[in-house]
Formats: structure tokens, C-alpha cells, sequence
């Protein structure tokens, strides 16, 4: 999910305990403070800081002059071997290729166990806004294959498209069976995105403050790490009693619109009728039927009506799969 | 029905009069109008009354006249060079591209699904509904705005640090960027606190005081950069279409419209603030839906800002505009509420209208003259403005300004960072807290 | 240098690629593929830091600045429209009992008049800072000299509240007041509060659960007069077990009245002060006995502490109204005359409401500010009709003039008068049998806009608006909110409620934000049936 929807839903969560409203109401804003940053926090530590320090073992940077799919596919494969043949994991950074100031040659990899080949099709020459540039691209449908030398499995997606900014990370693991396990940005949703990380710092927000601060920032957190479970890459819930990401539920992708949406809403509502029950007298009366059906049924229910209005009889498109859309603020 | 006649002239020529301002680059409708309070104060002491029934409608159509058609700048007035090249924006792209034209034009749709948000769904339903959501938050403002704040200053993508080895090269190269955001952030902060407490502004023109900090942090470094800009702005193509369809329109309504609807409602948070919230909420990446958005966005901030202060039962005063009308007029009942309505309505209708020949002006204009020259020309009438209103205390603090507002241009971090010049004391003074941060700084 | 040019980029300046490998380096300084030092066009290179100095400089300069300057002191009949936002000083005098709103235990905001002889405005403090300003006991008292910095606050109608920011920038200088002798108090006291010297005769407890306030009654060699305190005063009182029959105590209070009876009220904790004890029994021969010298304790009743002027306080004089010269500039003078002429002041003006009235052929201007003005309500003098005037006399501008700082100061004489304003400064004008049959306070509806209604019921935890007060009422049927206007609603009336009494109100409806309220338009309207 995008790092707006875990913040909101941080300061959800927050607003159901009764001492952060009470604090609130009294002019101290911490605790929804703490629920809101520890709500973000997990993706915090990954793409602002750890990413950074994550060493690889290869770094596949194609050259902007000379772009060559060929190569890119060889070094892959060639990293696959490496991991099977020395039963350690092999991480490889695939860099961005930038051709100008908002100019990036755009590329594909795909894994494809079927075959036991890895593709590297390059695809257009893209703006920021991962929009082509017309007439930009000599290289777009060139094509790099190379084969795998053993069985490769993979727990996310099949392709990957590789454009602007900073290109993505493949932890190549034996499975000590022969075959090689693909972990995508292995340095993502690794420790950081852990429940026990989250009760952790919760104690360490106890020794600060107090435990009602503690347990926003273990709320917080935790909400963070069981959201990013329903996409498709999941989260290392354990870590350090467990190692590996444990597979997501794949009911949504992280760069969806209508889950990001759907959660950011959602989170308001519930903020803004817990913040409704705390009122020492009200003189309005609802509950929260009335506040999801006028906050979202209805609003969100003539939307799609129009949406559908003005797009009956036309094809619906499908977009590529964003890998690292969860921070949302590249464009 | 004289009134009414009087209300329709006021507004058309306050319409007229923004199409003005509009192509001035950097030129804040908010500046203007606070020269045409000083002149009703003046005229009031001439004992000459102006009528509300024509300074208030003078005044929205300038404001919806301003947010409509302020994109023209804003899209054919700021080509991109190297420095922007991290944040070249979808406007600018198309600017590029020679699409300048309908870029504005899909602006100017958006700013129309905007009146029509505002007209058709805010106006029935403001004042049934806003004033319980305002009973629930009024409380809550405080830690709202907090929220924001930290929201802000976490969410901000490191720009940088994408090639060569892991360590802390690499991480010093992705936070610099960062690093620059968050000290303008503070340091525009500390600016806030000085201004609110201890500001070198005459006590007379108090309800100017921020008004040069302002110009300084967003105005003048746009014209600035302009000016010493590398990038030449290609001929621009006049289309006869545009490239949205009615998904585009309604996708961009929604989110522009939460965007702008939020940085109305809530107190100090501004239209890119509220424009970068939906934005990330909505998810969305199709540009037309950004561009278009942004008009959607800034009709709903800035008029409908206004427009709640007249929202019979809210009692709420959001925006300088109605800070400003707030001292020469005080609302009452739906009369007031149904002018304003129909002033935006009107004002929106012929501000939209005008919009095409305005742009293709100022395509012209840009042809003939280096925009550069234009720029130039801006920025000398905002410094006039600043220096007739504020003095020279108001230039000095213009120019601490213009340097702040510098950072997250030259440093490619986001220029929102700025408004914690008024984020940082205001939240700080909601939670009760201000005087303290002021009295360490030594100003009380 | 790329060859690959994209659209768009053809004239893009050089510089943002590398001229060693010529690839793309954008904004570095060394291209991160060969390492080469990537020369920069100077513009960029120079201003990004040229900026951060002069960001940090220039701010460094204005913070100098800033705090060399002087926070402008002003007088409030200079505020204009455009000093809103203006942080100014003002020096004046508390003109109001400061009233302190709470809510759940916490104060949430603090509110008085100052008046600085140019004109009045309310100054409120808000949550932390009022709650500060009760924590180190600087609540203002009527009566306290205060120097002010804040921000000002004005809207149209020269609507202008002066927002105090810091506690630390409320200066407080009390009155040297002189001691009054309970006899010479009276409504014709201008003075905002008044000092006594006497022995507690009597302590009324409030009974448990009670929200009615406390009240004790102090005698001196002259009188004897009651005081009353709410319960938080009480709270404040740093030793309350001398609070007892036979304490000598010290009081400074502000003169009000309660059912038609002369009461001191006392603001603070701090007001009270024991000096000593005497024998109670020696007290009990009523008004003007002798305080038994011999049974007392403690110096205060053997040698009255006070000395009170010849004569008490200056007397009213009673003069022709040609005899109302200047002078007797200073002098407290009752005169009559014929309304001849009524100014009111210009929207938004601090000017006075001036008021000529004509006796045998000579001419006076009366003169009042808003604050009376408001407390006259409709029943200001009209052109015609006879007034007798009791105030101050001064002279402004080579004209003589009575001054009028309290409502009652003016009595309208003849037959056709209104309702005498000499009425308008009494707590509540009837019992609450006179407003009438209460109906049920949740049967209140916005439907009823305009009507006039009574309802009866205990007041809630009361809320500050701008101009006024809310308080919710609430009777066995629901709720309904009472909203007090500071320009209809005296603040005598006003101070005399509190949470946990039992009103009984009576005003026409008004809906706001979809919410009927309860809107008195006069003092008149409220009657405490149970504090």
C-alpha cells in the first residue's frame, strides 16, 4: 500500500484509544503523531535508509549510450547460476537507465519459469511520469534472452519493469534442492516490516513516554505490517525467529488506486466518528452506519455510477504492474 | 433589482479585472485584494460607503476569476531547465512538447468541473453538512494539522542516491535532498514565529504581515528562476481538442476535489497541500488526470474557501480572502450565501470563457517577447506592490524570503516545505505551546 | 555528449551531461559513471548555496531585527481595520470580572475587558495560556491596572478582541485602594471593587453537591455587608479554616447587588486576607456598634487600619445643570435636563454615545461608551424626554461634559420614559415567576424561529464565543442551549451563573447550525430559581 493509507490507517487506529482523543482534546497532539509516523515508519526504514546501506553482489547498470537487453539478461542469468551453485543468496541491483533531464529507457525482465529463460525486452523511452516519449526510443522491442540453468521459483510477480528512478533488487537463494528461490527486493519488507519490530518499539516508546504511547506505536506499526500483507510480496511477520518474507494474500497490489483510496477514506471516516463518540455532549445524533453509508456508500457509489456512465462500452485498460509504487511520491 | 444589476456589473468587472492579475507571473490575487481593502477603508474615511452588494462580488469574481485563470502563468511562464530535473512537472511537460495550449485548456475544464462541484454539490449540501463536521473537529484542529506536518516532512522521496555501491555516499547523496526540505521547513518556521510575534511590519498594516514572506517564498523565485531559466519555451501548437475523455474529467473531479475541498475546510493547510494529499491518496498517475486536477484543486481551495465563510450555520473563516473581507463585512443568513453562489457561477462561467483568448494572448506575447522579459516585468510589480504595502520592512523580509524559497528549488526537494512559516507556529500555537517555542527564541 | 537527442530537450543547455563519457549526470558534480568532474553553468552551481547563506543570514538579520524592536504600544481607540493580525501592546484597566470558562475540570479559556480611557475591548486567553495564567495566579481582577501584549483581532462593526499569546505578557499592577467603610458603599461607587476592613459575622456554607456559592458577612464599626464567593474562589483561599465567624479579614470585592440587596463579590482567592481574630460575641449588636476593643485580638480592631476620608467617599452634588461648569472638573455631580439631541457613534467607531440635554437654556453633552451603551439596551434616552444624570464631570476639547459609567447614572424622568435605565444594573428584574410557564427544554425546535419561550432547567458547562456565552440547559426532557450576548445580557447577570444552578430562562428561538437556541435580550430574561 502507499505510505499515505498506512499513515491514515496509523491514525485510525490511534483515534479507537480513548487516551489519545482524551490527550487530543487537552491540546496534546502525540499520540496521533506516534500512530501516524509509526503507521509509516516501516516503509520509512526501507526506502529512505536501509535500501541505501543494502550491499549487493552485482550491479547490473546498462551503459545509456550502448543499452543492450542481451547483456542485462546474461548477467541475470548468469547470477541465478551463482546462487545455485554456492547455496548463497546472490543479490543483484538492476539500475535505471537515464537518457536526459525526464528521459529514462524504459525495460521489462521477465523470469519465465516455463521455458527456464530469463527475457530483457526493452520498451519505450519514458518521461517521470512513466508516460513514452513519442519518437524517443531506437531500442523499444529489442529483446535479451537467456536460459536458466536450473528451476527457478519466484514469489512475486513475473515481470518486472524497470524505468524511472531506482531500479529494483533480486535476491537470488538456493532452495537446496537444486532449484533457486527469487526473493524481489529482498531489502523490502524484510526486519523492518515485522510484527515483534513493531512490539519493540513500542517498549522503547513505554521507556520514553508512557504505555499508552508505547501501545499507539505498537498499533501503529502493526497496522502497517498486516495491510501490507494483503498484496502480493507479504512481510517477514517474525523476524528474528523467522527469516523469510511469509507470502502475502494477493487480494490487492500495493499501487492500486481503489484499495489506497478505499483505506485513506475509510481511516477518516473511522477517525471522524470515534472523534464524534468523544464528545463530552454533541448536539447531532448518528452512529457509524450513517457515517459509512452518507461518508462512503453514497458518495463513493455515484462515482463509480458515473465512472461507469462514461465509460460503458469501452474497453477497459490495464495498466502495468507497478513493483515499487508503496511510497507514491516519485512523480 | 438594483441591487442585483449592481452585484452582475461588480462581478463581470471584477472577472474582467483578474484576467489582468491572472497573467502576471507571481502576482497573488490576495495582494491585490488587500490594496482594495486599503482603498475601501480610505474611501470610508472620505465618507464615500461602498455598498456590500458590490465590493463582495467584485472581490469572489476576482478570487474565482484569479484560480481559474492563474494556470496560464503557471503553465506557459515556468519552462523547466536543468535544475528542475527532478520535479519537472506534468504542466511543464507539456509546455515542452508545444502542448502548452491544452494543457491550460484542460486546466480551465477542470477548474469548470470545479464551480460546477462547487455550485452544484458544495452549495446545497455545505450548509447541512459542514457544520456538523466542524462541530466534531472543531477540537481536533490542532492535532489535524500536526498530523499533516509530520505526513509532509516523512513522506518525501529521497531524490538521489539511485546508482553506485551501498554505504553512506549513497545515503548522503538520497538525504540531501531531504536534509535541504526539512531545513526549509524549519528555518521557514522560525520565519513563521518571528513574523507572528515580533513582526517588522507597521502595526497599521498588520493584516498584511505575512503577505511579503509570502511573495518572497513562492513568487519571487519562480520569477527568479524564469529569468535566469537555460530553456527556451518551443512554439506552442493551438489544438482544437484536447486529449480527456469523461472518465479523465471525473477522476480528476475527485480527486482535486478532495484535495481542494480538504485545504478549504481545514485552517492553514493550503491547495498544495491538500493537491499532494489526494493525489497520493487517489493514486493516481495518469497526467491528464494531474493536470487537470490542479484546476479542480485550485477552484475548490481558493473559492471555496471563501465561499464557507458565507455557508449559513458554519461560521467558519478559511483563506486570506476572507480574512480580509471578514474585517469590512460580516455574513448574515442565505442572502449573502445565494450573492456568492451566484457569483461564483457567473464569474466561473466567464472566466472560463475567456480563458482561450487569454491563452492564446499570452502565447503571443511569450512569442513576441521573451518570457523572460515578462517575468522580469512581473516580478518588478510585485516588488512595487510588496515595497507600497509593507514598506521597506516588508522588502527586507521579501528578500529572507526569496532566499528560503530558493532551497527547495535549487536542492530538488518540494517547495511545500515553505509553509512552515505558518505550519510550524500555528500548529504550535493550537496546542498551546507557541508562546513557548517564542519566548525560547527570545521574541516575548 | 548523447547524440540521442529527445524531443523537446534540442535546446536544453549542456552541462547535464558528462564531457568525459557523455552520459547523463543531471545536477552532479561528478559523473557517476567514469567520475569525472562535470563543469556546471555558474547560475545553478552558485545560487544553491548563495541561497541557503542567504536564507540563514537573512534570517538571522530579521530575528535582530525583531527583537530590538519594541512590541508598539497603541491605544484601542486607534485600532483600525487593518491592524488584524497586529501584535500590539495596551495598557489599561480590567473593566469586567474576569470570567474563567471550564470544561471537564480543565479551563479552557479566560476573558475580561480592559479599558484604557480611549475605548474597551475584551482580551481572551485561550486553553494553555489561560489555564497557565490560573496555575501562577494571574487571573486580572476588576479594578487591576494590566499591561497587555497580544494579538488583535478585528472584523467588520470593528468587531476587536486582543488575543493574549503568553502568560508572561500580562502585566498586572493592583489599585492602591483606600479602605471603605461598609457604610459608604453604595451603587453610586464608580470605583470597580472596593476594600474593606472588618470581622466575619456570619459563614454561609454552600450545602454539598451545590453549586451555590459561598457567602460570608463582614462587619465593621460602620455596617455590616454580605460577600460572596463561588466555590473555586473558595479552592483558592490559601488558608480556609480561618474562614469562621470572628476572623478580622480584609476583602476587596466588587459592588454588585442580588435581589435587590447590596452584595460584595469577591474574584480571588487572594482577596481575602485574615489579619487577626476578635471575639464574636462582642459583635453582635448590630450595624454601627463598637467593635469591643478590650476581647479583640490583633491590632486591626483596637486601631482601624483605615482611615477613611473626611466624609467618605467624595459626595454626589446636586446642581442646576448651569452650575455644571468646569469646575468641577472631577467632581461627581446630579443634574437634570432635556434630551435634546442623541449621537451615536459611527459603526465600528470607538467614540462615545453623546447625549445633549438643554436646562434653562444651557447645554451639556453626556457621554457614555459601549459598554453602558449596551447595558441601556433600547432603553437609551430619546430626544424629549427629562433625564436626570448622575457622573463625573470633565472637560474635553473646552467643552464641559458628564461622563456615565454605569447604566443606572442615567434615570429617565419624564412620564412617557421607558423602562428606567436605573433598573437595567439590578441582577434580575423579577423572580422566575414573572417569565412565565417553562415548557419542556427538549421540545425546543428549530421550528419555533422567533418564538418566545421559557424554559427551566440546571445550566451545563458554559462555552465562550467571540461576543458572549452558551450554556446548555438541561431539564428532565433534554437540552437546549442559552446564549448569553455580551450586548444584551448585562455581565453582573451573566457572572451571577455558574454551572449546576437552576435557571429559569426566557428569550424567542433562534436556530444556529440547524440547532434551536434560547436567546434572552435582556437580563430580564434570566432568574436563578435554585444556585
Amino acid at each position: 500500500m502507499k505510505g499515505i493509507s498506512h499513515f491514515a490507517s496509523g491514525v485510525a487506529v490511534t483515534s479507537f484509544f480513548p487516551w489519545a482523543i482524551q490527550a487530543a482534546q487537552e491540546s496534546n497532539p502525540m499520540y496521533f503523531i506516534l500512530g501516524g509516523a509509526f503507521g509509516l515508519l516501516p516503509d520509512t526504514l526501507d526506502f529512505k535508509i536501509y535500501r541505501f546501506f543494502y550491499k549487493h553482489d552485482l550491479y547490473i547498470e546498462p551503459d545509456p549510450l550502448k543499452p543492450d537487453p542481451q547483456s542485462i539478461a546474461d548477467q541475470l542469468a548468469a547470477s541465478v547460476k551463482a546462487a545455485s551453485e554456492s547455496k548463497k543468496l546472490v543479490r543483484v541491483k538492476c539500475s535505471t537507465i537515464r537518457m536526459g533531464a525526464d528521459a529514462w529507457q524504459q525495460y521489462v525482465i521477465k523470469f519465465d519459469t516455463e521455458t527456464d529463460e530469463v527475457l530483457v525486452k526493452f520498451g519505450p523511452v519514458v518521461n517521470t511520469g512513466q508516460v513514452p516519449i513519442p519518437g524517443a526510443s531506437k531500442m523499444e522491442g529489442e529483446i535479451g534472452r537467456a536460459k536458466i540453468p536450473c528451476k527457478l521459483f519466484q514469489s512475486y510477480d513475473a515481470t518486472t519493469r524497470v524505468d524511472i528512478f531506482d531500479g529494483p533488487t533480486f535476491g537470488f537463494a538456493s532452495d537446496g534442492k537444486g532449484g533457486v528461490i527469487m526473493h524481489f527486493l529482498p531489502w523490502h519488507r524484510e526486519w523492518t516490516h515485522a510484527l515483534t519490530v513493531g512490539l519493540f518499539f513500542g517498549i522503547i516508546g513505554t521507556l520514553i513516554w508512557d504505555w499508552r504511547a508505547g501501545a499507539v506505536i505498537t498499533a501503529g506499526y502493526s497496522v502497517h505490517v498486516l495491510e501490507d500483507q494483503l498484496g502480493f510480496m507479504g512481510s517477514n511477520l517474525f523476524w528474528p525467529f523467522t527469516r523469510i518474507r511469509f507470502p502475502g494474500l494477493h487480494w490487492m497490489r500495493s499501487g492500486d488506486a481503489m484499495p489506497n483510496f478505499g483505506t485513506v477514506w475509510l481511516s477518516c471516516l473511522i477517525i471522524f466518528y470515534n472523534l464524534y463518540r468523544a464528545m463530552p455532549s454533541s448536539i447531532y445524533h448518528f452512529n457509524l452506519l450513517h457515517v459509512l453509508f452518507y461518508g462512503a456508500v453514497v458518495p463513493i457509489g455515484l462515482f463509480k455510477l458515473a465512472l461507469w456512465f462514461v465509460n460503458r462500452g469501452k474497453v477497459a485498460e490495464t495498466g502495468p504492474i507497478e513493483l515499487e509504487d508503496e511510497w507514491g511520491d516519485k512523480a | 433589482m438594483t441591487s442585483a444589476l449592481l452585484a452582475l456589473f461588480a462581478t463581470v468587472v471584477g472577472t474582467v479585472l483578474s484576467c489582468v492579475l491572472s497573467c502576471l507571473p507571481g502576482l497573488h490575487v490576495y495582494n491585490v485584494m488587500g490594496l482594495l481593502v486599503l482603498l475601501i477603508y480610505w474611501l470610508a474615511d472620505l465618507g464615500i460607503t461602498m455598498p456590500a452588494e458590490v465590493y463582495l462580488p467584485f472581490m469572489s469574481s476576482m478570487i474565482v476569476g484569479w484560480s481559474i485563470l492563474n494556470t496560464i502563468p503557471s503553465m506557459l511562464l515556468g519552462a523547466p531547465d536543468e535544475s528542475a530535473i527532478f520535479t519537472v512537472l506534468p504542466g511543464q511537460k507539456y509546455l515542452m512538447m508545444g502542448r502548452g495550449y491544452e494543457g491550460t485548456m484542460m486546466t480551465g475544464v477542470g477548474s469548470l468541473a470545479g464551480i460546477f462541484i462547487l455550485v452544484f454539490i458544495v452549495g446545497p449540501l455545505a450548509p447541512k453538512l459542514l457544520p456538523v463536521v466542524q462541530a466534531v473537529l472543531r477540537g481536533h484542529m490542532h492535532w489535524v494539522l500536526w498530523v499533516i506536518i509530520t505526513y509532509i516532512l516523512l513522506s518525501e522521496w529521497p531524490k538521489g542516491g539511485n546508482s553506485g555501491p551501498a554505504g553512506w555516499r549513497k545515503f548522503g547523496d538520497a538525504w540531501r535532498s531531504l536534509a535541504a526540505g526539512l531545513f526549509t521547513f524549519f528555518i521557514s518556521g522560525i520565519m513563521g514565529f518571528i513574523l507572528l510575534n515580533r513582526s517588522p511590519i507597521s502595526t497599521e498594516m498588520a493584516f498584511q504581515n505575512i503577505m511579503p514572506a509570502f511573495v518572497g517564498l513562492f513568487a519571487i523565485p519562480w520569477c527568479l528562476l524564469n529569468i535566469i531559466s537555460g530553456a527556451e519555451v518551443p512554439p506552442q501548437h493551438i489544438a482544437d481538442s484536447m486529449d480527456v475523455d469523461g472518465s479523465v474529467i471525473l477522476r480528476s473531479s475527485a480527486a482535486g476535489g478532495l484535495g481542494g475541498g480538504f485545504a478549504a475546510f481545514f485552517p492553514v493547510i493550503t491547495g498544495g497541500i491538500g493537491g499532494l494529499l489526494a493525489g497520493h491518496a487517489t493514486a493516481q498517475r495518469d497526467e491528464r488526470v494531474f493536470i487537470m486536477s490542479q484546476g479542480v484543486s485550485k477552484v475548490l481551495y481558493y473559492t471555496g474557501a471563501f465561499m464557507l465563510m458565507f455557508v449559513p450555520g458554519l461560521g467558519v473563516t478559511r483563506g486570506g480572502g476572507a480574512w480580509m473581507i471578514k474585517s469590512l463585512h460580516t455574513p448574515v443568513g442565505y442572502g449573502d450565501y445565494y450573492l456568492i453562489m451566484a457569483t461564483i457561477a457567473i464569474a466561473g462561467a466567464v472566466s472560463y470563457l475567456i480563458m482561450s483568448p487569454l491563452t492564446r494572448g499570452v502565447i503571443w506575447l511569450i512569442g513576441r517577447y521573451n518570457y523572460r522579459y515578462v517575468s522580469a516585468v512581473a516580478l518588478a510589480i510585485i516588488v512595487l506592490l510588496v515595497y507600497l504595502v509593507t514598506s521597506w520592512a516588508g522588502l527586507f523580509i521579501m528578500a529572507v524570503g526569496t532566499g528560503i524559497g530558493l532551497i527547495p528549488v535549487l536542492f530538488a526537494s518540494r517547495r511545500l516545505n515553505c509553509l512552515g512559516i505558518l505550519l510550524l507556529p500555528i500548529a504550535c500555537n493550537m496546542s498551546g505551546f507557541g508562546h513557548k517555542i517564542a519566548d525560547l527564541l527570545g521574541l516575548i | 555528449m548523447t547524440t540521442d537527442t529527445l524531443p523537446g530537450h534540442e535546446q536544453q543547455p549542456e552541462g547535464i551531461t558528462c564531457s568525459s563519457c557523455g552520459r547523463f549526470v543531471g545536477p552532479l558534480n561528478k559523473c557517476p559513471h567514469c567520475g569525472a568532474r562535470v563543469n556546471k553553468r555558474l547560475s545553478v552551481h552558485v545560487t544553491r548555496y548563495a541561497a541557503v547563506l542567504l536564507a540563514t543570514a537573512g534570517l538571522g538579520l530579521l530575528y535582530l531585527y525583531s527583537v530590538n524592536r519594541e512590541i508598539p504600544t497603541i491605544r484601542i481607540g486607534d485600532i483600525k481595520e487593518t491592524m488584524n493580525f497586529a501584535y500590539v501592546t495596551i495598557e489599561g484597566d480590567v473593566t469586567s470580572e474576569p470570567r474563567v470558562f471550564k470544561q471537564a475540570g480543565r479551563v479552557r479559556s479566560i476573558r475580561f475587558d480592559i479599558d484604557d480611557g480611549t475605548g474597551e475591548i475584551p482580551v481572551t486567553a485561550y486553553s494553555s495560556q489561560a489555564q497557565a495564567l490560573v496555575d501562577a495566579g494571574k487571573v486580572p481582577r476588576l479594578g487591576d491596572r494590566a499591561k497587555i501584549s497580544g494579538s488583535l483581532s478585528v472584523s467588520a462593526d470593528n468587531n476587536v478582541l486582543m488575543r493574549l499569546q503568553s502568560p508572561a505578557q500580562l502585566t498586572l499592577t493592583e489599585p492602591e485602594l483606600q479602605v471603605t467603610a461598609i457604610a459608604d458603599i453604595s451603587q453610586d461607587i464608580t470605583d470597580p471593587s472596593v476594600l474593606i476592613e472588618g470581622v466575619i459575622t456570619a459563614v454561609r456554607e454552600p450545602p454539598a453537591n451545590s453549586k451555590a456559592p459561598w457567602t460570608i458577612v463582614v462587619k465593621d464599626d460602620t455596617g455590616e455587608i454580605p460577600v460572596a464567593f463561588w466555590q473555586d474562589i473558595h479552592a483558592e483561599i490559601e488558608e480556609p479554616h480561618l474562614l469562621e465567624a470572628g476572623a478580622k479579614v480584609s476583602v476587596r470585592a466588587g459592588i454588585g447587588s442580588y435581589r435587590g440587596n447590596l452584595q460584595l463579590r469577591m474574584a480571588g482567592g487572594k482577596d481575602i486576607e485574615f489579619t487577626g481574630r476578635a471575639d464574636i460575641r462582642s459583635m453582635v449588636a448590630g450595624p454601627g456598634a463598637p467593635v469591643m476593643v478590650a476581647q479583640a485580638t490583633g491590632p486591626a480592631v483596637s486601631t482601624p487600619r483605615y482611615s477613611p476620608p473626611a466624609g467618605g467617599r467624595p459626595q454626589t452634588e446636586s446642581l442646576m445643570l448651569d452650575e455644571v461648569t468646569a469646575e468641577k472638573k472631577g467632581s461627581r455631580v446630579i443634574t437634570e435636563g432635556v434630551v435634546r439631541e442623541v449621537h451615536d457613534p459611527a459603526a465600528g467607531s470607538k467614540a462615545p454615545t453623546r447625549i445633549i440635554i438643554e436646562d434653562g437654556g444651557t447645554y451639556r453633552m453626556v457621554v457614555y461608551w459601549e459598554k453602558v451603551a449596551q447595558q441601556i439596551g433600547n432603553n437609551k434616552p430619546q430626544v424629549g424626554q427629562r433625564i436626570q444624570v448622575r457622573g463625573d464631570v470633565d472637560v474635553y476639547r473646552d467643552e464641559v461634559q458628564l461622563k456615565v459609567t454605569f447604566p443606572d447614572q442615567i434615570t429617565i424622568l419624564s412620564a412617557a420614559a421607558p423602562v428606567a435605565a436605573a433598573q437595567m444594573d439590578v441582577d434580575y428584574a423579577g423572580g422566575p415567576a414573572d417569565l412565565g410557564e417553562a415548557m419542556p427544554a427538549g421540545q425546543v425546535t428549530t421550528a419555533m424561529e422567533g418564538q418566545v419561550v421559557t424554559v427551566q432547567g440546571v445550566l451545563g458547562e458554559p462555552e465562550s464565543l467571540r461576543s458572549g456565552v452558551v450554556y446548555p440547559l438541561t431539564d428532565a426532557s433534554g437540552t437546549v442551549k442559552i446564549v448569553l450576548w455580551d450586548r444584551l445580557v448585562a455581565g453582573s447577570a451573566r457572572d451571577a451563573l455558574d454551572t449546576g444552578i437552576t435557571v429559569k430562562v426566557r428569550g424567542p428561538v433562534k436556530p444556529y447550525q440547524g440547532v434551536a437556541q434560547v436567546v434572552p435580550e435582556n437580563e430580564q430574561g434570566i432568574a436563578v430559581v435554585q444556585e
